[in-house]
């Protein structure tokens, strides 16, 4: 029997001003308005982030983390702003019990007993949202950072209306929301679910942004010190110590940005900066040992290819990677082409790599000369201003890819109160376990594996890709770079079209994908689960991709369908 | 559309032996296989709707309520089971008091305490098992036992909870609280649900009950619901409880079955099952060449809206159940009547109010009587090659219905009291044995003296609107199938206009312009703001299934 599939897509969304794209429709209006106000790249991916921290509480916001890649058009280079989670002063490598009596999380670290790295009030991570957008705002924003800020404010003070996207996961943390009086006040009616736009043919309860306001307004006025000074710095340390955490003004005070030079990874003709993400990079130079466009985008040795790279790429990064700062750890040996090669002479085209994938050893390939030029940050304090993900591209040139994150749904599920800031729960993406390379220190940065992708040739950015999902958005962006670059597909169709993910175990696979190649996966000894994109269900993460042709006009995708958007000018 | 709009379909399939499109993927792959097994399209429907019950428990159920049209290739004859629900015995005009803070766009409005949609009050006498049973007494190939059992094996595996079925439950879980019966199963752990999703954890529902009393259905037919131990618990939970339900009221319960009289539309005959709503706004459509306007813009809309809120202003005044009431219906089916209601419409501006016409003196001299008998919500619509349709609604109102279950049964009881007027004297009064006015089309079209596409839907009024549009869609605008549902729909009552977002920009502010109340709705959310609607039209490449691509199901073969 032939099986009808769901074809979910958008209308094209292109423009010769610039285009831009998020999780969120008033996010990418957002970014769009400020081209049109006569604003940058860098001004549109900013503007719509803020505007993201108001209308996707669930997803994202200032008391988040994020991955930032920018491409400057003029100067021709890419920047990275890496405002990625710290420990705290006081967070030490054995700070939680290892609870051994439950299997690995599915990136390989182990639980915590009572899973404090992951809820309560050791959960959150020094956050640094703010401080990276606005560093990139300050260092190459055009336009005043209040006037950025102007939308995001506005969002706020007209409340949030509670969508079924937001429904969803209000419902699944349900108990643990009402457990925590602040937070139960602020997302529910009488202790359970609000209603959502659409039920009953009505408009949504809408979510008070007044106190959020009140911190952007003050963050517009005062850039990032807005946030990480004063009262807003002094409620978190309140809100945190007060039930037993750690989290500090003091914490906050010496929060800083790490803006990166990288060296971009060749792929194919392109420079692929992915913002300090080695999976990624791993994966990008194991596929550039095969003619990929000679296989065909639908063929079984694609997939194959595509889920061994993968698993390499995590299990070798997740083996060897830590905060380089702190850590001995072969960073560049990982990213480094030559151990890329040697991982892709390791692969078969007729059998999988055996489960689970082993990692290999990177050592020989790393040099530590190759470490990334830092671009100092201003002196002091970070003064100015930080998973949804947005896009955005100017006529200038410029380009950027920005993924942003509380890690969970609404992170910590903790309300600083009056300042409407949501914490995130980032302790967890350390290794809780002290002897390992992504072990917890002091103002370090744990694992992210999160590609902020953009790619240049020719001195001109061609593609910006960026995703949300857990792991599923390095598997989300690495396809549909693959797909528009190497296949030459628009980047709608680049995010439409079907994905598979493997960490090293599974091989998850799109059901739109023919059983005759799931076949020949399983065949080939890949642990086959098929999974199928629905409303509501975000399987293979979402993603969102931006291309340029020659000429400078701009196209811009986002999806599943249901769940991101686009716009342009 | 605007650019950036989300275009949801599906990849067509079709068939020649037969094809189902309906509410959800499983049951559409059971009703195919019972035609595969030799079953015929009305076999297939009553499998799936059986299905239905346990993969989309918050649509349908045993103790709901449904409409169903037949066409039968060998005689050319349509033939209608309304198996909507009844008032019971006790029930009076008087039950409800209106709320007039609630009142809705159209009709009636909400009544106090909102005992007319939660409730032991707000419960009819279900129809769903009988019309089933009806239907297969009358039409089916197959064993009836051997249409139950497909979801006798489904409940048994238990159903795990989709996005679709944790936002039905949040979206009620106030009102499930007071439920005890309906909570200790929708709210594990006093919340809705976790939905599957990537990675997680998630619930899945017991249907253990269920199954046990889709077994004794599956063995001893209707009676199971209407005569047997059932019954008596229905009885005894409405008594406990101060509903009107009884014992009696079920075992007096019968379907509606009835020959359909033929309606034209632009040379293409079609029944509906007795919803006029839809007659009405076609007689008045085809007096307009909609085939010539722009699908995607705003003229085409307009001319929609103002169709439709005629339509349901004149049906909401004046039609109501012809065995129990003198009512114009005839009338409102005519297409003098269409004519006069469609010289009120203005290309050039909106209507700021529409009020209902007088179908009577389009009334034939003797009073309506019902249509000769036949010797002999969520939708399902099953073709065969033989080219018999089968196209029926199933439904519980609102999501798991009143909200009332039967201990140990698995069965939730509908809330279609709510489609009565609550306000004495009306035509669509409460009145004992009565049907209240449904406004739900079950259309099947023929042409040439075949059938040529069967419709149903779900969503309240808004099955109205969805089926016209998509009808129209496919009629005039030659949309395929699928297109045809996928494309931007508007819904109106009469109120305000909901336009669904990915709607130009351009045709947004003419129809503004031109006087609308405009209120932009996401169409393609993950509720079914413009409901959804499913349908299979017979093409050259065969019998072509097309259902909601969120979350309908099509199968064929």
């Amino acid at each position: 029997m032939i099986q009808s599939q769901m074809v979910a897509t958008r209308t094209e969304v292109a423009g010769t001003r610039g285009v831009v794209t998020g999780g969120h429709p008033a996010e990418a209006a957002a970014g769009v308005a400020m081209i049109e106000a006569g604003g940058n790249a860098i001004d549109a991916v900013v503007a719509a982030a803020f505007v993201g921290f108001v209308v996707e509480p669930a997803s994202c916001g200032i008391g988040g983390y994020g991955h930032l890649a920018v491409w400057l058009g003029k100067e021709k280079r890419f920047v990275t702003f890496d405002h990625y989670v710290r420990a705290p002063g006081a967070a030490r490598p054995d700070m939680f019990e290892i609870d051994r009596t439950k299997p690995n999380k599915y990136y390989g670290f182990p639980y915590t007993v009572g899973m404090k790295a992951e809820q309560g009030p050791l959960a959150p991570a020094v956050p640094g949202a703010v401080a990276g957008l606005c560093d990139a705002h300050r260092m190459f924003g055009r336009l005043p950072l209040a006037k950025v800020l102007e939308p995001a404010i506005a969002e706020a003070e007209a409340g949030i209306e509670v969508t079924w996207q937001l429904l969803l996961p209000i419902s699944e943390r349900l108990a643990a929301i009402q457990a925590l009086p602040a937070t139960a006040d602020w997302l529910l009616r009488n202790n359970l679910p609000p209603k959502a736009a659409g039920q009953l043919a009505g408009g949504g309860d809408r979510l008070d942004g007044k106190d959020l306001a009140k911190t952007l307004r003050r963050i517009a006025e005062k850039g990032a010190a807005g946030f990480y000074e004063g009262p807003v710095a002094e409620a978190i340390e309140r809100h945190v110590t007060g039930q037993g955490g750690i989290l500090t003004a003091a914490d906050l005070a010496t929060y800083k940005t790490r803006i990166l030079e990288e060296k971009p990874t060749r792929y194919r003709g392109l420079n692929c900066n992915t913002c300090y993400d080695q999976v990624t990079y791993e994966a990008l130079n194991i596929l550039e040992c095969f003619d990929l466009k000679a296989l065909g985008k639908d063929s079984l040795a694609f997939r194959h290819l595509i889920a061994e790279a993968l698993a390499c790429g995590f299990i070798d990064s997740m083996t060897h990677y830590g905060d380089p700062d702190f850590e001995r750890a072969p960073v560049e040996g990982l990213a480094s082409p030559e151990f890329g090669k040697m991982r892709a002479q390791q692969l078969r085209m007729d059998r999988a790599l055996p489960r689970p994938v082993a990692a290999a050893d990177p050592w020989p390939y790393d040099n530590s000369a190759e470490r990334p030029k830092k671009i100092a940050n201003e002196p002091g304090i970070a003064k100015l201003a930080g998973t949804s993900q947005m896009a955005s591209a100017d006529a200038e040139g410029n380009v950027c890819a920005l993924i942003t994150s509380l890690t969970s749904g609404f992170g910590s599920l903790m309300i600083v109160p009056g300042t409407g800031v949501i914490l995130n729960n980032s302790m967890q993406n350390f290794d809780p376990r002290p002897d390992q390379a992504n072990r917890i220190k002091p103002g370090k940065m744990p694992i992210f594996a999160a590609p902020s992708l953009v790619a240049e040739k020719d001195g001109r950015a061609v593609f910006a890709g960026c995703g949300s999902g857990g792991y599923r958005i390095t598997t989300g962006v690495l396809h549909a770079f693959l797909y528009a670059t190497e296949f030459g597909m628009g980047p709608q169709a680049a995010v439409d079209a079907p994905r598979i993910h493997c960490q090293g175990q599974e091989t998850y696979v799109d059901g739109r994908i023919p059983q005759e190649v799931r076949d020949g996966l399983a065949a080939m000894g890949h642990k086959v689960v098929v999974q199928t994109e629905s409303p509501g269900l975000n399987a293979f993460g979402r993603v969102n991709a931006i291309t340029v042709a020659k000429d400078g006009s701009m196209r811009a995708g986002s999806g599943p369908a249901w769940a991101s958007a686009a716009a342009a000018c | 559309m605007r650019p950036g709009s989300v275009i949801l379909g599906r990849t067509p399939i079709s068939g020649t032996k037969g094809a189902v499109a309906c509410g959800h993927q499983t049951a559409a792959d059971v009703g195919v296989e019972i035609i595969r097994q030799g079953g015929n399209a009305v076999d297939a429907a009553i499998a799936g709707a059986f299905a239905s019950f346990v993969v989309e428990p918050q649509m349908c159920g045993i103790g709901g309520h449904g409409r169903m049209s037949v066409y039968l290739a060998k005689t050319d004859k349509a033939v209608g089971i309304d198996h909507f629900i009844r008032a019971p015995k006790a029930a009076t005009p008087e039950m409800y008091t209106r709320a007039l803070a609630k009142w809705r766009n159209a009709g009636w409005g909400g009544v106090e305490g909102a005992i007319n949609t939660t409730g032991h009050l707000s419960v009819g006498i279900p129809g769903t098992i009988a019309g089933l049973w009806e239907a297969h007494r009358l039409f089916a190939k197959l064993p009836w036992k051997s249409l139950v059992g497909p979801a006798i094996e489904l409940a048994r595996a238990g159903v795990v909870a989709d996005p679709r079925l944790t936002a039905s439950i949040a979206g009620r879980t106030v009102e499930i609280r007071q439920y005890a019966e309906a909570a200790k199963w929708l709210l594990p752990d006093d919340a809705p649900p976790r939905p599957a999703n990537a990675g997680g954890a998630f619930h899945r529902f017991d249907f253990s009950d269920m199954a046990r009393t889709l077994e004794t259905i599956a063995e001893k037919g209707a009676a199971a619901f209407y005569d047997g131990r059932l019954a008596a618990a229905i009885d005894r939970e409405m008594q406990s409880a101060g509903g009107l339900l009884t014992s009696e009221d079920l075992a007096g319960y019968k379907p509606d079955t009835f020959l359909q009289p033929w309606h034209d539309y632009r040379g293409r005959d079609y029944v509906t099952c007795g919803d006029l709503i839809y007659v009405e706004a076609l007689n008045i459509l085809e007096r307009f060449d909609l085939g010539s306007l722009d699908p995607h813009g705003a003229e085409v809309r307009h001319l929609v809206a103002e169709a439709l809120a005629q339509s349901f202003a004149d049906n909401f005044a004046h039609a109501a159940d012809p065995r129990h009431l003198k009512a114009p219906l005839e009338g409102l089916a005519s297409k003098a009547f269409a004519a006069e209601q469609a010289a009120l419409i203005r290309t050039e501006k909106a209507r700021t109010k529409v009020e209902p016409g007088n179908p009577w003196p389009h009334q034939g001299p003797t009073p309506s009587v019902p249509p000769p008998p036949f010797e002999g919500t969520t939708q399902i619509v099953a073709a065969d090659g033989d080219g018999n349709m089968a196209s029926l609604i199933t439904s519980l109102g609102s999501a798991f219905g009143s909200l009332v279950m039967i201990p140990g049964t698995g069965v939730f009881l509908g809330n279609a009291m709510q489609w009565f007027d609550p306000r004495p004297g009306q035509a669509n009064s409460v009145g004992p044995g009565r049907m209240p006015l449904y406004a739900a089309p079950v259309a099947i079209f023929r042409e040439g003296g075949r059938s040529i596409g069967g419709i149903a839907g779900s969503g309240g009024y808004r099955i109205l609107s969805a089926i016209l549009i998509l009808t129209l869609n496919y009629l005039n605008h030659l949309f395929d199938p699928q297109q045809s549902i996928d494309l931007p729909r508007i819904h109106t009552e009469g109120g305000d206009l909901e336009v669904d977002s990915r709607t130009s920009p351009a045709a947004i502010d003419r129809l503004k312009a031109l006087g609308h109340r405009v209120r932009l709705v996401d169409g393609v959310g993950l509720p079914t703001a413009f409901g959804r609607p499913s349908a299979v039209w017979r093409t050259a490449d065969g019998l072509v299934p097309a259902s909601d691509a969120r979350s309908g199901g099509v199968a064929a073969f």
